[in-house]
């Protein structure tokens, strides 16, 4: 048995948006108790800037800057547990990183119907002027979670302990069953610098390929989408709080409010990977801009068209200007792919967030399902430490994946369900197109008009009770 | 006396009174014949050691005969937890703000088995000693407590962290073999496996627990005054037994034992519960109760009083498997009782 140079209650492996929100949901309860907890991250932490974010304000006035093209859309559960005492991660995120949208607007190849769902319909809600969800910067949201834990790691007895490096072996003690994490920054680092980290628990966060998930031989069964995403940040015309998204046969396409006022737009588009490629690596910015547009307000968006039609109205948006983030680069693209793990815990090994499933980008719902997961598994370890007991418990790990894994599994299937509903695509103008056009519309219409059928899919879309 | 009882007051509240008065102890468990037992006779019923040496090996294990107790222990614990925190037994001396939950109390756990609730108590904070008279259970804890330091041992010296729940569940907590008595006289059962034999009568502990152990000795009430002598004045006691009641004989043992099989058959004898009520009797007569010792040796001290804090029930969630507590006391139930201040 290799010795070990760690033994920790917690070890969080991933230092993403789903592991971060883990190891700031355990911090206090773990001071509290006298646990501790490891977070293992690929990188090294960018020093804390204090001046910064003074700056960043002053700038926020004269001309916004988002900090990369990568955003999550966080729903008002999300947004409950971020805020909660416990993780108190939200109020660190700056205004303008974070901003509200009231309306979601979704259309189909057609330009109408268009599907309206409003902040109202999350009537069970008891804000005054509830919005449907946020748009959040990533990189502020890690950073968030980072001056988080920054401040709670002050104290050595207990807390977080952060490791850099990746992990490199797992395997388990003979006698008690706890897993080792050799952990380095790569596979050539001496042996005496390979931290060996014991811990009772460990959280797999790394993502969807997630290495600890593969060396715990938990299995994942995936799935490609043969499609990609694109995004990018754009100005529109008008400053908008909706978020618009168009159902083309080749893939979504959103237009999320950004800049605390929506002044600026991300794009999100899920295209083939061709198209992707094409508008990514081999556009101009006015092309690009074209394409969006085109692929917006086309009155049938699958016939090609040379001229981009103007918008329907002034309330639609319409790209009018590529915007550079702070962190290169201006358009990116990656593939998308849905997967799933049958179990989400094995030998005291447990999955959370993209580890344990991913899912189409196409309602956001990626990192919320994570943070839901986070939140079950906090509530959980933290209510084990007090009573003693031991987090690695089997018994734990199954009540955590009885709550989490159903939800997860009808998430992952509604989006692929309505991804497929809407990719759903026949010959040209044949009877059976017509027919199946007719129906999709039908569809749409009884997702805004029936009240009850919206509300189900908005509570559904904000984590809703 | 407060009594914060969970399920109707009103049926302790008569029996709260009448035998510190009358100081007539005569509980239904005396007619099974135990008056004879003097007090510091063994409690321990000698098949039911048998039968708890041969589980010796299942006590952790997910599936075992101990998986019911485990899924009893959140609950168990955190009333435990509760009522230390609520009476007051932690030193005033470890309440420094980041100190844990149960720092500096000091616990003797009887019947400790394999260590399923030392080991959450001592994670917490607490100076457990864990007691069983069963040599094989201690042997299970023991020996769990030693691969979890050879685990953390070849890393000593080294530059190593090792998690203060770690070093808590190895340091304080300590096994010995023995029944409550033996602990009481300061010797071991077995001596010469036992590495440390406790030399003279040992120090009083703050909080006595004896969860699910009272069913299995054969003089309950011997064993409850003996709990309250190893308590300090106004350390706790806290039981958890089985009430002796229908719902008890189906849930208990046709259930448990018979239809699901959770816990092996002929564990538990039904004559044996104790009622709720029975058991606060007991309980607050225990100092009237000079009388049992004298036919053995005229000069047993006599019992501590005490007085009966709160009981509450502890059920079965059937959808997640894990038990709650609750008002209904009818099947398993926990209590916390205290040894009076004795200038009170």
């Amino acid at each position: 048995m290799s010795r070990i140079t760690r033994a920790v209650d917690v070890a969080i492996v991933g230092g993403g948006l789903v592991g971060m929100a883990v190891a700031a949901g355990l911090a206090d309860a773990a001071r509290a108790v006298g646990a501790t907890v490891a977070l293992v991250d690929a990188s090294a932490w960018p020093p804390a800037e204090g001046g910064r974010r003074e700056s960043v304000r002053d700038q926020a006035e004269e001309a916004y800057r988002p900090e990369s093209v990568r955003t999550s859309s966080i729903t008002p559960a999300a947004r409950d547990f971020l805020n909660s005492d416990a993780v108190d991660v939200w109020r660190r995120v700056p205004i303008e990183r974070r901003t509200p949208f009231r309306t979601m607007k979704v259309y189909g190849r057609r330009r109408h119907p268009v599907m309206r769902f409003e902040g109202r319909d999350r009537v069970w809600s008891d804000e005054d002027d509830p919005p449907l969800g946020w748009i959040v910067e990533n990189t502020s949201l890690l950073q968030a979670m980072r001056e988080r834990l920054l401040t709670s790691t002050d104290d050595e007895r207990a807390g977080v302990q952060r490791l850099v490096g990746q992990v490199q072996q797992l395997d388990w003690d003979a006698s008690t069953g706890w897993p080792l994490l050799h952990i380095a920054r790569d596979a050539s680092t001496p042996a005496a610098r390979v931290e060996r980290v014991a811990a009772r628990l460990v959280v797999a966060a790394d993502g969807g390929r997630s290495s600890v998930r593969r060396l715990a031989d938990l299995s994942w069964y995936t799935q490609p989408y043969h499609q990609e995403a694109v995004v990018a940040v754009v100005h529109t015309r008008q400053p908008h709080d909706t978020a618009w998204q168009r159902f083309l046969s080749t893939g979504p396409l959103a237009v999320l409010p950004m800049g605390g006022r929506g002044q600026c737009s991300n794009i999100v588009w899920s295209t083939t990977p061709d198209e992707a490629h094409w508008l990514v690596q081999e556009a101009s910015e006015a092309a690009f801009l074209h394409e969006v547009n085109r692929a917006l307000h086309a009155e049938d968006a699958e016939r090609l068209q040379v001229e981009a039609p103007a918008p329907p109205s002034s309330d639609w948006p319409e790209a009018t200007e590529l915007v550079a983030p702070r962190t290169p680069p201006t358009r990116a693209h990656f593939p998308l792919h849905l997967g799933h793990a049958p179990r989400y815990y094995r030998n005291h090994v447990v999955l959370v967030g993209d580890a344990a499933h991913v899912v189409h980008p196409l309602a956001g719902q990626g990192v919320n399902l994570g943070l839901a997961d986070a939140e079950s598994l906090c509530r959980r370890v933290t209510a084990a430490w007090h009573s003693g007991r031991d987090v690695g418990e089997e018994a734990l790990l199954a009540a955590y994946q009885t709550e989490r894994l159903p939800q997860n599994a009808l998430m992952l299937a509604s989006l692929h369900g309505i991804r497929s509903w809407f990719a759903w695509r026949l010959a040209e103008d044949t009877p059976l197109a017509q027919a199946a056009d007719a129906v999709r519309s039908l569809g749409m219409q009884a997702a805004t008009h029936w009240t009850p059928l919206r509300r189900l899919f908005v509570q559904m879309a904000t984590g809703g009770k | 006396m407060r009594v914060h009882r969970v399920g109707s007051l009103t049926r302790l509240a008569p029996m709260r009174r009448a035998p510190v008065r009358t100081c007539n102890p005569r509980p239904r468990q005396r007619r099974r014949g135990t008056s004879t037992s003097p007090p510091f006779h063994s409690s321990v019923d000698a098949e039911q050691l048998r039968r708890f040496d041969a589980y010796s090996g299942s006590w952790w294990s997910a599936g075992g005969p101990a998986s019911l107790l485990a899924r009893m222990n959140p609950c168990r614990v955190s009333f435990i937890r509760r009522c230390i925190e609520r009476y007051g037994i932690r030193p005033s001396s470890a309440t420094t703000p980041l100190d844990t939950p149960l720092a500096g109390v000091r616990v003797l756990d009887v019947g400790c088995g394999g260590g399923l609730v030392s080991e959450p108590l001592a994670r917490l904070g607490a100076q457990v000693t864990g007691l069983d008279a069963s040599a094989e259970a201690i042997a299970v804890a023991r020996a769990r407590q030693e691969q979890l330091r050879q685990l953390v041992a070849n890393a000593e010296g080294a530059e190593v962290s090792v998690s203060a729940t770690v070093r808590r569940q190895l340091q304080p907590l300590q096994y010995r073999v023995g029944t409550l008595e033996s602990y009481l006289e300061g010797d071991s059962m077995a001596s010469s496996a036992d590495r440390a034999p406790a030399p003279t009568p040992p120090a009083p502990v703050d909080v006595l627990t004896a969860l699910e152990i009272v069913e299995h000795v054969t003089a309950p009430r011997a064993f409850l005054q003996n709990a309250a002598r190893a308590l300090r004045p106004g350390g706790l006691l806290i039981l958890s037994t089985i009430d002796r009641s229908a719902a008890a004989y189906v849930g208990g043992i046709l259930v448990a034992e018979y239809v699901l099989g959770v816990v092996p058959r002929g564990t538990h004898d039904w004559r044996r519960f104790i009622q709720p009520e029975e058991m606060c009797e007991a309980l607050l007569s225990l100092h009237c109760a000079e009388t049992d010792a004298e036919d053995a040796s005229g000069t047993a001290p006599s019992a501590p009083r005490m007085e009966v804090l709160e009981m509450a029930g502890l059920v079965p969630d059937w959808r997640t498997g894990a038990f709650r507590l609750s008002a209904n006391t009818s099947v398993n139930y926990i209590l916390a009782a205290r040894r009076v201040n004795d200038f009170d």
